[in-house]
């Protein structure tokens, strides 16, 4: 089973997202801070890592970067979940290494497709 | 050399004695032979003979004794007169009173020369006996010597004498009479001649001297300015001048002869009685009067009449001398009347004037002047300024002086302390005038009492300081208010400082909302969707139902906060633009994907055009409009069609995006609302349909202010309405501020 990460302080997000990815077939690892989400990345390689940007400790952001800087975390694909209020980040998400982002709230139903579009794009890429 | 040839041989020439000798003894021995032969026995004849030759021998050498003694004598009184006449002649060349000087006549080298010679030319014997007569001849009298010599040389005159100039030896000049004669005979080859030079150089210089002051005294009576004529004892005139004819007219020739023209007839009388007392010796000088000119005009004259002596001293007449004088007197004249004028300016003129002299007596003054200085009718001329005016303080004499001097003072106010205890404000001027070029005649003083002036001035003053007090009082008042003013400003700042602050937390306020509510949201949307769509297990309807009841109120709930959000942001002006390449056909594909549920669930057909145009904007928000207005359409459409038109202005480069429905359409009298905040058009409908009443109040500000375009409707109701937007194709930085008007269009 392909093992995704999750870097999620908010439960109730958790629970959607985990919902999402388990119905995918995703076997989901969970980090609720920045630094848990860089450790567990380099420790269990997951097939992808959905980034809430939004963290208590250091940001997403700042997570990205740390992982985009170790030696393991550098071709795992990171897809940022940004607020809406948070809208002229965007580049500075990408700047830090995100493959892609999608905002919060986000429809369950559709957003396992736009999580593969955006690895999918990558993968083609 | 002569030679007196009657004393040296009294009887005649040798040849003459020697020719009657042999005649006489060629006959004595003739005869004295045949009378001896006759008388004398012929015995005795050889005795005889011998005797005869004894005789004649005797008689020879009688004869010999007589004339060698007697030419010995006449020799030796020959020699002594010679010798004689050499010291004499000697005496005469050397003590003559003139210079004499033997001269080759071929070479013109001095021979000889005597003492007196010498001290004409300035040379010594031994220099001279070097020189030649033409090397120290004044080079314009040498033609002239020269001549006079080729023609004495030529036997065509004896002698001559000429004045010439010798050049001395230290460079001056002699003049000298020299008389030149001939030491040869006529028929001898000319060998040498004799000059005598007497020095006339102080006669020379005397008539030089004498011609000369002549001369003067001609051009002096000759050029001058003055008649001078002479007249007899008749008044005839015997001598005129050019002076005289130049005043007169009459040429000498024309005046001479006549009793003096110039006398006018009426002046006759006087003219001989003046004559007249000049024959008596008197000089009369002085005399004005009236003569006239040749033209017949009148000139004024001044006479001079004085005796004409002879040699003998007598008086033969009388010398006039006459100055034309009518220049003088009209110039006189003139300088009296401009002299008069001048008094009168003075003392006529409005200005305080007074003129003075050296002494700082008046000259002048004017009227004003005395009317200025109280000094009523007095007369001023000829008394000093500081009898007039005592009470003058020294420092005012000074300047006077500094005047005199040459200096020009002035001073625009100056206290003058008056002798009653008052005092006069005055302005002034001095300044020196001059009599001559360089010479001060005195001061000229220009003033004027501007007491009253300054005592206006004064009060002026005071009105002004009064005046500055009160501006001071006032200033002072205004400048409380302005501090008042400035508190205000103050209060002010900081009440804006505080709504400032107030809408930063406004903004902090909306920011935070928007997450603090969202997120809960989140939640609510996230989990009722999954729950709906039976993820975590089956439901029943019932639940089913309340489910989407949830879904649809958090649904709302969430683009509430979200137009909330986007409103306050785009009134503040903060609504950010990200304009990015995309395609349109891929955003209207979303488009459709999602509504096309919702359309098919409600039974409305969506029809979205299928094309590929590339563009860039802000394409979130140009979703964001287009989501509003399709979504509008299907709220209000309950039956029919909802469809997408778009087209392309290749020439102003915009896009026109055209939303077409079949719905319930807008009242016109409604469509103006249509765009305002919280307005929801009334209608059957809309009770029934959600929404925000932001919708379209924030489709339009989006439109217009983030993608620089315009929206307009067009409705019909009963039958649908066309809400289409139009905006740049390409959203470059400059079209930015671009402001594009909204406009509405009703369809009727």
């Amino acid at each position: 089973m392909k093992t995704v990460l999750v870097v999620e302080d908010n439960k109730d997000n958790l629970q959607i997202i985990t919902y999402v990815l388990q119905r995918a077939g995703y076997e989901v690892l969970a980090a609720e801070t920045g630094e848990e989400g860089v450790e567990l990345t380099i420790a269990r390689h997951p097939v992808f890592v959905i980034m809430d940007i939004d963290l208590p400790g250091i940001d997403g952001i700042e997570a990205t970067r740390r992982i985009r800087a170790s030696e393991t975390g550098s071709s795992i694909p990171i897809i940022a979940i940004t607020s809406y209020a948070m809208r002229g980040d965007s580049d500075q998400i990408m700047a830090a290494g995100c493959n892609g982002y999608f905002e919060k709230p986000f429809d369950p139903l559709t957003i396992m497709d736009r999580i593969h579009d955006l690895i999918g794009t990558l993968s083609k890429a | 050399m002569k030679r007196d040839r009657t004393v040296a041989f009294p009887s005649g020439s040798p040849l003459r004695i020697v020719l009657g000798y042999t005649l006489f003894g060629a006959l004595w021995i003739l005869l004295s032979d045949k009378l001896m032969t006759q008388l004398v026995p012929t015995g005795l004849l050889g005795a005889v003979s011998i005797a005869k030759g004894w005789i004649f021998i005797a008689f020879t050498a009688l004869l010999l004794h007589f004339l060698i003694g007697r030419h010995t004598k006449i020799m030796a009184k020959l020699t002594a007169d010679a010798q004689e006449k050499e010291a004499l002649f000697r005496s005469l060349f050397e003590q003559a009173a003139v210079g004499v000087a033997q001269i080759d006549s071929t070479t013109g080298r001095f021979v000889r020369v005597n003492r007196r010679y010498c001290e004409i030319v300035g040379y010594s014997r031994e220099e001279l006996e070097s020189l030649d007569f033409q090397t120290i001849t004044h080079p314009d009298d040498l033609a002239a010597d020269l001549e006079n010599m080729r023609r004495m040389v030529a036997g065509e005159i004896l002698e001559f004498s000429v004045e010439k100039r010798y050049f001395r030896k230290n460079g001056e000049l002699v003049w000298v009479n020299l008389t030149v004669s001939p030491l040869w005979a006529p028929h001898e080859r000319p060998a040498w001649h004799i000059a005598m030079a007497e020095d006339i150089t102080k006669r020379k210089r005397a008539e030089g001297e004498l011609h000369e002051a002549l001369e003067k005294l001609r051009t002096i009576l000759q050029s001058a300015p003055l008649a001078i004529i002479s007249a007899d004892r008749a008044g005839v005139v015997t001598s005129w001048n050019t002076g005289a004819e130049r005043i007169f007219g009459w040429s000498d020739l024309e005046a001479m002869g006549r009793i003096c023209p110039t006398v006018p007839p009426e002046g006759l009388d006087d003219y001989h009685a003046t004559i007249g007392r000049c024959l008596q010796g008197e000089i009369i000088t002085g005399m004005v009067g009236y003569r006239q000119k040749k033209d017949m005009t009148i000139i004024n004259a001044s006479l001079s009449t004085a005796p004409l002596l002879n040699s003998a001293g007598e008086a033969v007449g009388a010398t006039i001398i006459i100055e034309d004088i009518t220049e003088r007197k009209n110039t006189e004249n003139n300088l009296q009347r401009n002299s008069h004028l001048f008094q009168l300016f003075i003392e006529h003129s409005p200005a305080s004037v007074a003129m003075f002299d050296r002494d700082m007596k008046y000259i002048m003054a004017s009227r004003r002047f005395l009317l200025d200085y109280g000094l009523g009718e007095q007369n001023l001329i000829g008394r000093s300024h500081y009898d007039v005016f005592p009470e003058i303080p020294e420092e005012w004499r000074e300047i006077h002086r500094r005047c005199l001097a040459g200096a020009v003072e002035r001073s625009e106010e100056d206290l003058f302390p008056r002798l009653d205890g008052t005092s006069d404000w005055v302005r002034w001027e001095i300044r020196p005038w001059y009599e001559a070029p360089g010479k001060i005649g005195g001061v000229i003083l220009f003033s004027e009492v501007i007491t009253a002036r300054k005592l206006a001035e004064l009060e002026l003053k005071k009105h002004r300081e009064q005046l500055e007090v009160l501006v001071a009082e006032k200033t002072q008042d205004l400048q409380r208010t302005q501090l008042a003013l400035q508190f205000m400003l103050e209060d002010l700042n900081e009440a804006n400082e505080k709504l400032r602050e107030v809408d930063r937390l406004k903004s902090m306020f909306i920011a935070s909302m928007s997450h603090e509510l969202r997120t809960p949201l989140n939640s609510v949307i996230g989990f009722s969707s999954i729950m709906l769509n039976e993820w975590i297990g089956p439901l029943n309807d019932e639940q089913k139902k309340s489910l989407t009841s949830i879904l649809r109120s958090g649904k709302h709930l969430l683009s509430l906060i979200n137009d909330v959000i986007d409103v306050s942001k785009t009134e503040a002006g903060m609504l950010d633009v990200s304009s990015e390449e995309f395609e349109l056909g891929g955003l209207l594909a979303e488009l459709e994907q999602t509504f096309a549920m919702e359309a098919e669930e409600r039974g409305l057909s969506l029809t979205v055009p299928q094309l590929h145009l590339d563009m860039r904007t802000d394409r979130r928000r140009l979703l964001q409009c287009l989501l509003n207005l399709v979504s509008n359409a299907i709220k209000f459409t309950e039956q029919g069609e909802i469809t997408l038109i778009v087209r392309k202005n290749e020439e102003r480069g915009e896009v026109t995006i055209a939303v077409t429905d079949t719905g319930i359409g807008i009242e016109a009298e409604d469509q103006g609302r249509l765009f305002q905040a919280f307005n929801r058009i009334h209608s059957p409908i809309s009770s029934r349909v959600p929404g925000t009443g932001l919708g379209l109040y924030l489709t339009k500000k989006i439109i217009v202010e983030i993608l620089h375009g315009s929206i307009r409707v067009a409705s019909e109701p009963g039958k649908g309405s066309t809400f289409s937007i139009t905006f740049p194709g390409r959203l470059e930085r400059e079209q930015k501020e671009q402001q594009i008007p909204v406009t509405t269009e009703v369809k009727s």
